[in-house]
């Protein structure tokens, strides 16, 4: 292929590749995201491809980015039945090609089962699935990330094409200011109206760069987005570049994401190869090159201009803002940095225009952006439901849905464990009770609720949490990667930290309390940047919904979650049917007893990991905490 | 650009920080990381002022990092600054205790009870040392190390300060004189240096002066020859008032002693 | 127009009642400073006092080496004079002062030099031989 010269040749390639791709064609498509290849997607690849040439077929085996249920991994489809395998063993391949795709059985031992055993045989059918909503994710799973080819074939770069061949710089930011478009990288500050910024202040050089640092233990939307589909990113930023009238792109990955780096390059040397990135791009006279920088990962690296800092070369340490990063931000000059998956969004708003985008989601972005939220969003389910993994779903759409459709319910719900809350928006995101369970997720909603949206993380939390605990964790992490600059956050989070290492060790004061919303408060108010001013979230939000579990901490010295491990006992009850299987499993050995005799645990020896609660399939173990436990109550 | 403090209309030019322009005016606002040579860092975020904004929809933010703006109008003892002021101080005496510039922060804006738990801690990580250091004599010696509650300005890795020129300047500006900076007649020991003072040519006398800072200096101007910077203050005006008195004499016309 | 300060060395008797009036205004918590001019008696044949004070050069060493742009010429008066919010006491402008007249005051080690009085040098003021003169 050469270089295009025009952007109507590019249209015409695009458009030819299109037509191009048979949708009867039979495909294998097998995950090779990160998670995948962890449970070995690498030879199941192999596998394939030589068994496939073996038995002489004519199967495509596409090696793809991540489909979201890594979980599950490896992850195969089949295209075009849509026929899903979880858990695929080199071993199976055989059969597959043999009974699946040559004589069309089905093959039970891999299909996908619920927790009520029921088979779903088409990955679309997968409750999963069914409820996403697939924009940014559209083409994990239909190519190669490696491939631009594959991309052409899906329509990619037909966006840059149709801006760079028949609009205005102006035109593209109206566009995107029009669709609604708020950033998916925290605040969810509209992003047309950031471009609009950087394309008006006043400077020589202009600059955009992709947040791909995703400090958010847990989370990697942004990784699988970036190695499953990185021209989707690369067309949203050239196209960005064009509006904001930038020469110079950076992407700014954390080092501990080798494959992200590997395909960005790839995708970036691809395109830079056919004239779509660097001088004179589509022969025409915008010109932009795009850098990959690798980000030391910290979490407060993510923050936008401690991310500055770092590319200059200096510590990662946020600044004061205004000036904003579109008036002064790399090297001084305006500079525009948007989120992996918010640039990835650009080029279907583009291709399929504002109107549609603005009328998905929530509210009304006629008069602002601010007006609602559209489009889709990932967040990375996780914690106790079932089915965990990478989901993108509407804007709008309910908490109930995401944990008990997608997620499947709350994990050991035959045992007894019901939903408690779900904690939204990263480390310094808020917990959400059940109350507010048919509330729609959208950036505004969750605010609302002590939340936030952040960069999706979505944990979720059953009756055996405690949520003193929980605040206890965050803040713990939060302290850790704190910048140390400003008081309230360093000092506040230090104290709060105490506090809570306190209480969940049954050593709380009561007036702890008001003593943490106190700090909370300044934190909120008084903080440099945005750690530290959501920092209090963890703490807040849960003495919000959940203050009688802070106050049988600190008057009883009781976790009514049964978690804080100083606080509780586990003891043998009535119910035991005398089975072993606690005495056998339990790591000190505190637990002795005659088969089918009641079992009794000796408390000297035990450490509290729960392991015979958890393993205990007649609930005879329970949980003591506070005055339950006699001679320790609190005084 | 007017604009009003506490209601009061004073004048401001643009770039200003509402800080600067209040203590100018005889505003009191109390503050830790700032300085008049340095831009604003907005670190210790004890200089709490509120901004007006529209339909009584009032911000907290720092005085130091406010630039002042037509229209804008700024309250500096309101309740919420008041109370989020306090908690800061809390904060902070929690980590330094027995500092006396923050004793008497704590008595005037009315930090009466104590809740948290003291940390023993020296500096109160306002980064004015280094800022000088770096922005300012150009020495470079110090850097911020660390994340979270384990933060310390100290020279790189905390190994003795090798880009140290011993100036002092440092230590001068630390507003809880944390720094330890020791001259005796023949040295100035600091960051785990000692540097040996250099000596009056003349008389012999110790001067406030390291070859190192010297060096340093020299690198500013194009005025200092070599000869220059090596007398104690009391030498040179013997040496200037010579100089004098030649011309008087009308050994030596004033041009030529003009150099 | 802007005055001009005065030394005609030749009126100059050494009675340091300048050294005094400079002390006695430059005050530092309720002591006397450091005086920033100096008379000196000088040795015959000429039976006599030289004062030595800052010159306000026109192209001052200690302005450009200060590195916190705290020297900076009064435009009414003409003197270079200290601005203390801004000095970090780094002590460049004492080593830079080829002429001594920028000293460090002991009582509280900072940086001092003449600034004029603001407009009204006392020493010229109390010298009684008009040897010291602003007009
Ligand atoms: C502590 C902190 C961490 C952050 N981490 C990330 C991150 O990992 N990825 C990201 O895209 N944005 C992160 N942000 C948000 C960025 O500052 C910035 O708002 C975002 O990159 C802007 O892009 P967007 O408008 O597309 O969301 C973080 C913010 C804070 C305060
Ligand atoms: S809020 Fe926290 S992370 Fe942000 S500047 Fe302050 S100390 Fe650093
Ligand atoms: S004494 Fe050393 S560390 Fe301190 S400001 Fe001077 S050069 Fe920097
Ligand atoms: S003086 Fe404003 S934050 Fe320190």
């Amino acid at each position: 292929m050469t270089k295009f010269t025009t952007p109507a040749q590019l249209t015409d390639h695009v458009a030819k590749a299109k037509a191009a791709r048979d949708p009867n064609k039979v495909r294998v498509s097998v995950c090779a995201g990160t998670g995948c290849k962890a449970s070995g997607a690498d030879a199941l690849i192999a596998a394939f491809q030589a068994e496939i040439e073996a038995r002489g077929l004519d199967v495509e085996v596409l090696s793809t980015g991540c489909h979201g249920f890594c979980e599950r991994g490896p992850l195969v489809v089949l295209h075009p039945s849509g026929v899903l395998y979880q858990k695929v063993k080199p071993r199976d391949v055989a059969d597959i090609l043999e009974k699946t795709v040559q004589k069309g059985e089905l093959l039970p031992r891999l299909q996908y089962r619920d927790e009520s055993r029921q088979i779903f045989e088409k990955e679309h059918d997968v409750p999963f699935y069914k409820h996403q909503e697939r924009i940014v994710f559209a083409m994990n799973g239909h190519i190669d990330p490696r491939s631009i080819d594959d991309y052409f074939s899906m329509g990619g770069y037909e966006a840059l094409g149709k801006v760079v061949g028949q609009m205005k710089p102006d035109q593209v930011v109206e566009e995107v200011i029009a669709s609604g478009l708020r950033g998916r990288g925290g605040a969810g500050f509209p992003a047309g109206w950031k471009w609009r910024f950087t394309r008006q202040a006043e400077g020589d050089r202009k600059y955009l760069i992709c947040n791909a640092d995703e400090g958010d233990p847990g989370a990697f939307m942004d990784r699988s987005v970036l190695e499953g589909n990185p021209h989707l990113v690369l067309e949203g930023m050239i196209i960005g570049a064009y509006a904001c009238g930038a020469s110079e792109g950076f992407i700014y990955v954390r080092n501990e994401y080798p494959m992200a780096v590997r395909h960005i390059e790839l995708a970036i040397a691809k395109a830079t190869e056919l004239g779509l990135l660097g001088q004179h791009i589509l022969g025409t006279d915008f010109s932009f090159n795009v850098h990959v920088n690798r980000g030391g990962g910290a979490f407060v690296c993510g923050e936008e201009t401690a991310l500055i800092a770092s590319i200059e070369g200096r510590r990662g340490s946020p600044r004061v803002r205004p000036p904003f990063p579109a008036q002064k931000g790399l090297w001084g000059k305006p500079t525009n940095i948007n989120n992996v998956e918010t640039w990835a969004n650009v080029p279907t708003i583009i291709n399929r225009g504002s109107a549609w985008f603005a009328g998905t989601g929530t509210g009304d972005v006629s008069k602002s952006p601010l007006g609602g939220s559209k489009g889709t969003k990932i967040f990375s389910l996780v914690g106790k439901v079932n089915n965990t993994g990478l989901v993108e779903v509407p804007m709008g759409i309910t908490l109930r849905k995401i944990v008990f459709d997608i997620g499947g319910g709350i994990k050991d719900s035959k045992k007894g464990r019901t939903f408690k809350a779900v904690q939204t928006g990263g480390p310094s995101g808020g917990c959400i009770p059940d109350a507010y369970l048919d509330n729609p997720v959208d950036f505004d909603e969750l605010a609302k609720l002590g939340s936030m949206m952040g960069s999706g993380g979505m944990i979720v939390m059953d009756d055996r949490t405690c949520m003193v605990e929980v605040a206890r964790y965050f803040v713990d992490f939060l302290k850790e990667e704190s910048c140390g600059k400003c008081t309230p956050c360093r000092e506040g989070l230090r104290a709060m930290s105490g506090i809570l290492n306190r209480m969940v060790r049954g050593q709380g004061r009561h007036e702890d309390l008001d003593l943490l919303e106190d700090l909370g408060r300044t934190m909120k108010t008084a903080s440099l940047c945005q750690l530290g001013q959501t920092a209090a979230n963890p703490v807040l939000s849960t003495l919000r919904y959940f203050r009688h579990e802070y106050v049988e901490h600190v008057d009883h010295a009781r976790c009514p979650a049964g978690q804080c491990i100083d606080l509780i006992e586990y003891r043998i009850n009535e119910q035991c049917t005398g089975c072993t299987i606690c005495a056998k499993k339990c790591p000190t050995g505190a637990i002795t007893g005659q088969n089918k005799e009641r079992h009794v645990l000796d408390q000297g020896k035990c450490v509290r990991c729960g392991v015979c609660f958890d393993v205990c399939n007649f609930n005879g173990v329970s949980i003591l905490s506070g005055p339950e436990i006699a001679g320790k109550a609190k005084e | 650009m007017d604009i009003l403090i506490n209601g009061k209309k004073v004048k401001t030019r643009k770039g200003e920080h509402v800080l600067e322009v209040a203590r100018r005016e005889g505003f009191e606002i109390p503050s830790l990381c700032h300085h008049a040579a340095l831009p604003p860092d907005g670190a210790c975020r004890l200089c709490l002022v509120e901004v007006e904004g529209p339909e009584g929809k009032n911000k907290v933010t720092t005085a130091c990092t406010l630039e002042v703006a037509q229209g804008l109008s700024v309250r500096l003892d309101t309740p919420e600054v008041a109370a989020n002021r306090k908690v800061v101080l809390e904060m902070l005496l929690a980590r330094v205790s027995d500092s006396p510039t923050l004793l008497k922060l704590a008595d005037k804006y009315g930090l009466l009870e104590m809740r948290l738990v003291p940390q023993g801690e020296k500096c109160v990580l306002c980064g004015l040392c280094a800022r000088v250091c770096t922005e300012l004599v150009g020495a470079k010696a110090l850097t911020m190390e660390g994340r979270g509650t384990e933060t310390y300005f100290q020279p790189p890795f905390g190994e003795p300060a090798k880009d140290c020129v011993g100036c002092g300047s440092c230590a001068f500006v630390c507003p809880v004189t944390c720094i330890e900076y020791k001259k005796t007649d023949r040295t100035i020991e600091i960051w785990g240096r000692t540097f040996e003072r250099l000596a009056c040519t003349e008389c012999g006398e110790p001067l406030d002066l390291t070859p190192e800072h010297r060096d340093l200096i020299r690198r500013r101007t194009d005025l200092l020859t070599p000869a220059e910077m090596q007398l104690c203050g009391g030498c040179e005006r013997r040496t200037t008032m010579k100089t004098m008195q030649r011309v008087v004499e009308g050994q030596q016309t004033l041009e030529t002693a003009r150099r | 127009m802007r005055k001009i300060y005065l030394v005609l060395p030749e009126k100059c008797t050494g009675c340091r009642t300048c050294e005094l009036s400079c002390a006695y205004s430059h005050q530092i918590d309720q002591q006397p400073g450091t005086p920033r001019i100096r008379a000196y008696n000088t040795k015959p044949p000429l039976e006599k006092g030289i004062p030595v004070v800052c010159f306000q050069c026109d192209r001052p060493a200690c302005q450009e080496v200060c590195p916190t742009k705290a020297l900076q010429r009064n435009l009414d008066t003409g003197a270079i004079s200290i601005d203390y919010d801004r000095c970090i006491n780094c002590h460049a402008c004492y080593a830079a002062c080829p002429f001594g007249n920028i000293h460090i005051d002991p009582i509280n080690t900072r940086v001092a030099k003449c600034d004029l009085c603001g407009g009204s040098p006392k020493c010229a003021l109390f010298c009684p031989t008009g040897a010291l003169s602003y007009k």
